[in-house]
This record gives structure tokens, sequence and C-alpha cells, in this order.
């Protein structure tokens, strides 16, 4: 055995109990195939021991890439996998790697039952400020009138008016933003096996800018309900001031519960 | 409505495979049939990242990495009260409990030495000056060469290696920081 095989780069976790090949597809262009135990298999490629650091951004970046590519084209062939974190190098040879399937068997196959022939997506809403602020003051009228007065009034006395017109403003819109959210909410639950709400968002496209986000989840969803849950999505979606950002669908990154696999090892 | 896959979004693809999905940690070793199988996670892929985003060399990147960016900026760590810092550097270290180099921001101040992930804000390992018995400089062998590397020797027998391009002047600042500390040239790894 030679120094480049003492460690593994780990994709992900499969069903498959065919040793194969995925081709040059992994990070740097090396070759990905399956470590088979029984009817479970880790796809990865064979590595150094030390983890060699990318020579450039482009690099970086490309590798990121890459292991997103394997875990699609892995999903493609193996119907729904447990996805690993970028940059999971188990030292040891393919026995080391099978024999860990071996010893946390019970655990990754209830998981991949758990999760077959399902996938993650996730839901960003958002909101226009703007738009909601005047469908809320149509059915203000105290608001819609202090607005009016305001406008003839002097400055002194129109500056403590418009505070509390905006502070008025402001809830009513809160308000009617957390009686629309409990309306989403039920939509997407119903066709959602788990939710979890996002806390932050790395990425929103150019097209929302200047909206504000509403609530981002991410979703495991049944292959059956993603369409269901898209014709809901599109309820909400055609409501004025309301827009939605639907992706996937992805491996369950957010949906893989090994418990406390820590403790157990 | 159907839902899109915007693959090549950096940004995207960071938040889910670097901050989610199935993670090895690094702090666990799981022992298999009396063979080691060591999770590691390549840090130092994640800090070239980190160093472009720090040099500000991503006008070639969308705006969303930019934002991603803005938002895990921390251009220091948290230091304690009364807490000064005497060096910093960009460099890498080494734990005989997780032996594998990894790089970070190294700083020496005037109560411990620490590591600290930038993009993530994270501190890495941490040793209190008081802990440390001796300085060495080591042969150690990195990529299949030879090369210098500072041993620190602290107490309950624990070592901590460090890295960076002015060894001897990192070495010069402990021993400033701590006066009297023994000094062994000359020893290998």
């Amino acid at each position: 055995m030679t120094e480049i095989d003492h460690a593994r780069y780990l994709y992900l976790i499969a069903n498959t109990e065919e040793e194969q090949s995925l081709g040059d597809i992994g990070l740097g262009d090396r070759p990905v195939y399956t470590i088979v135990f029984q009817d479970i298999a880790a796809v990865v490629h064979a590595s150094k021991s030390e983890p060699v650091p990318a020579k450039s951004e482009e690099q970086a970046e490309q590798w990121i890439l890459n292991h997103n590519y394997v875990i699609d084209k892995a999903t493609e062939n193996f119907n729904t996998v447990l996805p690993f974190s970028f940059g999971c190098l188990a030292r040891g040879d393919d026995e080391a790697i099978k024999r860990w399937l071996q010893k946390n068997y019970s655990l990754y196959k209830r998981e991949l039952e758990r999760l077959k022939n399902s996938a993650e997506y996730s839901i960003q809403i958002f909101y226009d400020p703007g738009v909601l602020e005047k469908q809320v003051l149509k059915t203000i009228p105290e608001l819609e009138e202090i607005d009016q007065k305001m406008k003839a009034m002097p400055k002194g006395k129109a500056y403590i008016f418009k505070k509390k017109f905006e502070l008025g403003l402001k809830q009513a819109v809160s308000d009617h933003l957390a009686s629309m959210g409990r309306e989403f909410d039920k939509l997407i639950k119903k066709n959602a096996t788990q939710t979890i709400v996002e806390e932050k968002i790395p990425y929103v496209p150019e097209k929302y800018a200047g909206k504000k986000v509403m609530v981002a989840f991410s979703c495991l969803v049944a292959k059956d309900n993603a369409e269901r849950l898209g014709q809901s999505l599109e309820t909400i979606n055609k409501r004025e001031g309301f827009a939605v950002r639907f992706t996937g669908p992805w491996a369950p990154f957010n949906f893989v519960d090994l418990g406390n696999i820590e403790n157990d090892t | 409505m159907i839902p899109e896959r915007e693959k090549d979004s950096l940004g995207e693809l960071l938040d889910r495979m670097v901050t989610k999905g199935v993670l090895i940690n690094a702090d666990v070793i799981i022992s298999l049939a009396g063979i080691p199988l060591i999770g590691v996670k390549l840090e130092a892929a994640i800090a070239s990242i980190e160093t472009m985003l720090e040099f500000g060399l991503f006008e070639e990147l969308d705006k969303n990495t930019r934002a991603w960016q803005l938002e895990h900026r921390k251009t220091r760590p948290l230091l304690h009260e009364y807490e000064e810092i005497e060096l910093e550097f960009y460099g890498s270290f080494f734990q005989e409990l997780h032996p594998t180099w990894k790089y970070c921001f190294i700083y020496v101040t005037n109560s411990r030495i620490f590591g600290w992930n930038k993009a993530f804000n994270k501190i890495l390992f941490e040793v209190p000056v008081t802990k440390i018995r001796m300085v060495d400089i080591e042969k150690g062998i990195y990529q299949d060469e030879e090369r210098d590397e500072l041993c620190l020797n602290l107490e309950n027998e624990e070592k901590l290696y460090l890295h960076s391009s002015d060894l001897a002047g990192l070495q010069d600042k402990i021993f400033k920081l701590i006066p009297g500390l023994p000094e062994r040239l000359g020893s290998s790894k």
C-alpha cells in the first residue's frame, strides 16, 4: 500500500450492494468508487492521510462543486443518500471503512430507509414592505385618517403624528405578516415530512433585492408530495407583496439524524 | 411552481456542504478494531477561501459570496479583559490529539496562545502561557520535506507544534513573554 492509499475522502453513504466505480469525478478528478458492506456503501476516493490545502481560490471552489456533483450523481444512481460535509477524510484503507460501516450499519441503514424517496427542498418567502404597508393602510381607517390629516398640519405637530402613524403602521404590518405566516406554515407543512426554520440565508438572487425575508425553511419532502408542495407555494407566490424562492431537490443535508453517534463509538 | 437548482452558486453550496451534512467531528477519534479511524476536516481548504476573502481577492466572485463574506467577517477574535496581542500571524498548528496540521490565524497575547478561524470566528486551540513549560525548535517532516517547527512542551506532558514563516521571531516573542523559560535546541521529533 502506498502513502496515497492511507485515507479515504468521504462523500456519502448510499443503499447499494454493488462495488462500482462512479468515474473520475472526485475532488481533483480523482476516481470515485463504492466500498460496500452488505447492502450499504460509502462513496469515497483514495487520498493521502494528510489533507492537502487547496492551492488557490479557484481550486477550493472547484472542489466544493466536485463534492456536490458526486452527491448528485450518486443520488441519481442510488436514490436518497446520506451526504457528508465537505472535507471529511477518514484515516484507513477500504477494509477500515468497511469495518466502520459494519459497526454503524443499523444506524446508517435506518436513516437510508427513513429518507428513501425523499429529498430536501429549500423555501424562502420574501415580502415587499412597501406593498404590504399600502395593503394594511387600506384596512385600518384610523391610520389612513392620520395619514391624510398630517399633510395639512404644521411641521412640529405633524412630526408627533408621524411617529404615532409609523409606529401604528409597523405594528399593523407585523400583525399582518404573523397571520400570513400561520397560513403559509400550514400550506407548507401539509406536504412536508419534516421542516426546520433556517436562521440565515447565505444566498439571495438579484431578483429578490429590495424585498425582506419573511421566513426560510428547509423541508424534507417525499417525492410524491413535491409537486403538491410546488402548487401550494405557487398560491403564496401569487399573493401581492409576497415572493417565494423554491430550490431543490437537494440531498438531505439538514435531515440526517445519527443521534449521538459520537457517544456510541 | 417548479423548484430550481442553482448549482453554480458557491454561496448556496458552501452553506450546505460546509456547515451541514454528516460530519465526522474532528474531535472524535473513532476507534475501530484497533485501527483508529480519524475524521479530519480539510480546514486547510476552507482556510484558502477564508484567505481569499481576507485579502479582498474576490472581485471574480458573485455578489452572493460577498454577502456571505460580509456576514461572516470578523476582523479580530474576542479578547479577554486586559489581554493584549503581542504577535499575530497566519500559520499552522499540530496537536498530538488531532494529528494533522491545520492552518489558521495564530495569536500570541500576554495571557495565551491561540488559533482563530476567521471565517467561522472559532477558536481552534488555546494555551494559557502559564501552562508552557519549555519551548524549542525541532525538525519535522511535512509533505516529504524536512523543516523546522516550534514545539511547546505544556504541563501534563502535552505538546503543541506551531509553524510560521518566522519561527525564530515567534520563539523570541514567547521567551520575552515568559521570562526564565528553559530552551532545548537540536532535538528532533
